[in-house]
């Protein structure tokens, strides 16, 4: 789409420029007078990008197998927090002021170790340190109404931040995990996965709202 | 030329507008610009057990313990599983065993711990269940393991035999019980005479056996038992003569966790083989109405010789004692083997007995004891 609007404008340009230059070149042989012209600067026109890249460091994916319950993620807050927490690491590199935002989807087999409850697997998700925007088994609603994640049913537009973000800004999305003491014996050899989609949207003439980080934003044009 | 200059500025004044509002068209009838990216999938798995059904638990009664066994289960987390083991009474609830410092051990497959505690005369069957701990918290954990075969454990365990006693003479002499003899042991006393006449029957002991024979020489063999007292030893009249009699006291003590009142002789077979021989082999045997005795085989032959389990039948040779050392002229010996009954019932095939002398006559008993 990008360059396809950076053709339309290219092309634009260039009839404009044509149609300019015919016109003095019309003024100069209507009036046969003695003249002098003086440009102008060139004007130009530089289409700006919204683009997404990988981060740095690199991101350190989960793939947690054999967890008992009592096992959690360092920094989880509780349980055991002998397990490597995972981060996925992405970089904004457009040059046009953007929106961030996360979408979660969580999904499981037979047993699913994330149940929904707190007797089921745990997630945190935060960005760069924030307030997490997943806190367990819930996410919050642009109210701010603590809503359960279903699993296979992904939660979209949880925003990162209300400032927009610039070139190179760069965002640690983090995941932090635990399995409650309490899980049942039914859980055994369960499985979860967790997909984290970033994206990001150009902030202008798309109006942020009253939105607030770290809750779904449904104020902003996504796509 | 200021109209020129003008005429110019008005066309690209113009062609901007142009521009602008192409720019305009693109943001209002197309999507906004966007970009996204997705991580890869983050993943979770819980462990599981494997094999998914607790094994059963193997029983094997010792002297004081019953070692239990049973193969061992991993957690796919490679966690340290936990055993919970229970051990049921054939009547009443189930306790745990095999805790604190008798906690299950595992040795390569293999996972072992020692009951310690069980109570003679009582049926247990135990299953273990495998757990994952966090911390010191059983969490996940297999269903129990179907029970193990009913167990009974030892009651008593042969210790030791007294100083054989020997008498010439019908007079009272002290017997001494084994050393280390405690109150409530098991003590069994066993006299064998040259003469074919009864011994007189202590205070505090109950006659198990009484029997003589006088052909092809006089022979008298009496056993009898008691929970042990304080002293240290029986006064005793083996009803001999000058021809001699041989006595001495066999200590059974009690196990760990056997703390029943009574010492139980069930039942009392006696035989006898008056035509001499070298190997002997008691026609009948005993029958327990309690789990977890002892079967004791004791025999007394007319002759100076050591006695030999030479079949043994599962009994184990425990002792002989003759008169030899002491009168050599006397010929008598007492041998003693035993054999632990898991239940209650027969306790199967007589052992054969050995020994090392002439053919000679032999007499026995067979006793049951829990």
């Amino acid at each position: 789409m990008k360059t396809k609007i950076i053709k339309l404008i290219t092309v634009a340009v260039a009839v404009a420029t044509s149609v300019g230059a015919a016109g003095v070149l019309t003024i100069g042989a209507t009036n046969a007078l003695f003249g002098s012209t003086e440009s102008s600067a060139s004007n130009t026109f530089a289409a700006g990008t919204v683009v997404v890249a990988a981060g740095t460091p690199s991101s350190v994916t989960c793939a947690i197998t054999g967890m008992v319950p009592g096992d959690s993620s360092a920094g989880y807050g509780s349980g055991s927090e002998s397990l490597v927490s995972c981060s996925y690491k992405v970089k904004y590199t457009g040059t046009s002021g953007a929106w961030l935002g996360v979408d979660v989807a969580v999904a499981g087999g037979t047993p699913n170790l994330y149940t929904g409850t707190a007797t089921g697997l745990q997630l945190k998700v935060s960005v760069n340190g924030l307030t997490a925007m997943v806190n367990g088994t819930t996410y919050k609603t642009a109210a701010g109404v603590d809503t359960a994640i279903v699993s296979g049913t992904p939660v979209a537009n949880l925003l990162i931040n209300t400032v927009q973000a610039a070139q190179n800004d760069e965002f640690s999305i983090d995941v932090k995990y635990a399995l409650p003491i309490a899980a049942a014996n039914a859980l055994q050899g369960g499985t979860t996965s967790l997909g984290l989609t970033f994206h990001a949207i150009q902030s202008a003439n798309n109006p942020i709202g009253t939105c607030v980080a770290t809750k779904q934003c449904s104020t902003i044009t996504w796509s | 030329m200021n109209k020129v200059r003008s005429s110019v500025f008005r066309v690209s004044v113009l062609m901007t507008l142009i521009v602008a509002l192409n720019f305009v068209f693109v943001e209002t009838s197309d999507a906004l610009w966007s970009s996204s990216r997705n991580s890869a999938v983050q993943t979770f798995s819980g462990a599981s057990f494997s094999p998914v059904v607790a094994p059963s638990i193997s029983s094997t009664v010792g002297d004081g313990t019953i070692t239990l066994t049973w193969p061992s289960v991993t957690l796919s987390g490679g966690q340290l599983v936990n055993y919970s083991v229970m051990r049921t009474p054939s009547t009443g609830p189930a306790v745990a065993v095999c805790t604190g410092a008798s906690a299950p051990v595992r040795n390569g497959g293999v996972i072992s711990c020692s009951d310690t505690t069980a109570v003679s005369g009582t049926t247990y069957t135990y299953t273990e269940q495998p757990n994952a701990l966090s911390g010191t918290t059983p969490t996940w954990s297999l269903p129990a393991s179907a029970s193990s075969t009913a167990i009974a454990p030892k009651s008593w365990v042969f210790d030791s035999a007294g100083t054989p006693t020997i008498s010439t003479n019908n007079n009272a002499q002290l017997v001494a019980y084994p050393a280390g003899t405690v109150q409530d042991d098991a003590l069994v006393l066993v006299s064998v005479s040259d003469r074919n006449t009864a011994p007189t029957l202590p205070s505090g002991w109950t006659q198990i056996a009484s029997s003589g024979m006088s052909s092809p020489s006089p022979m008298y063999f009496f056993v009898a038992w008691r929970r042990a007292d304080a002293g240290t030893s029986v006064s005793f009249r083996s009803g001999t003569n000058s021809q001699g009699a041989l006595s001495l006291i066999y200590r059974y003590k009690r196990l760990s966790g056997n703390i029943s009142a009574p010492v139980v002789a069930h039942v009392a077979v006696q035989s006898s083989n008056s035509t001499s021989s070298s190997g002997f082999t008691p026609p009948s045997n005993v029958t327990t109405n309690l789990p977890g005795a002892n079967a004791l085989s004791i025999v007394a032959i007319s002759s100076d010789a050591n006695l030999s389990l030479q079949t043994n039948q599962s009994y184990v040779f425990r002792n002989t004692s003759s008169a030899t050392s002491a009168n050599t002229a006397l010929g008598l010996s007492i041998g003693l083997g035993d054999k632990f009954i898991q239940s209650s019932g027969s306790a199967g095939a007589s052992p054969t007995w050995a020994q090392s002398g002439a053919a000679t006559q032999w007499m026995s008993v067979a006793i049951a004891l829990a």
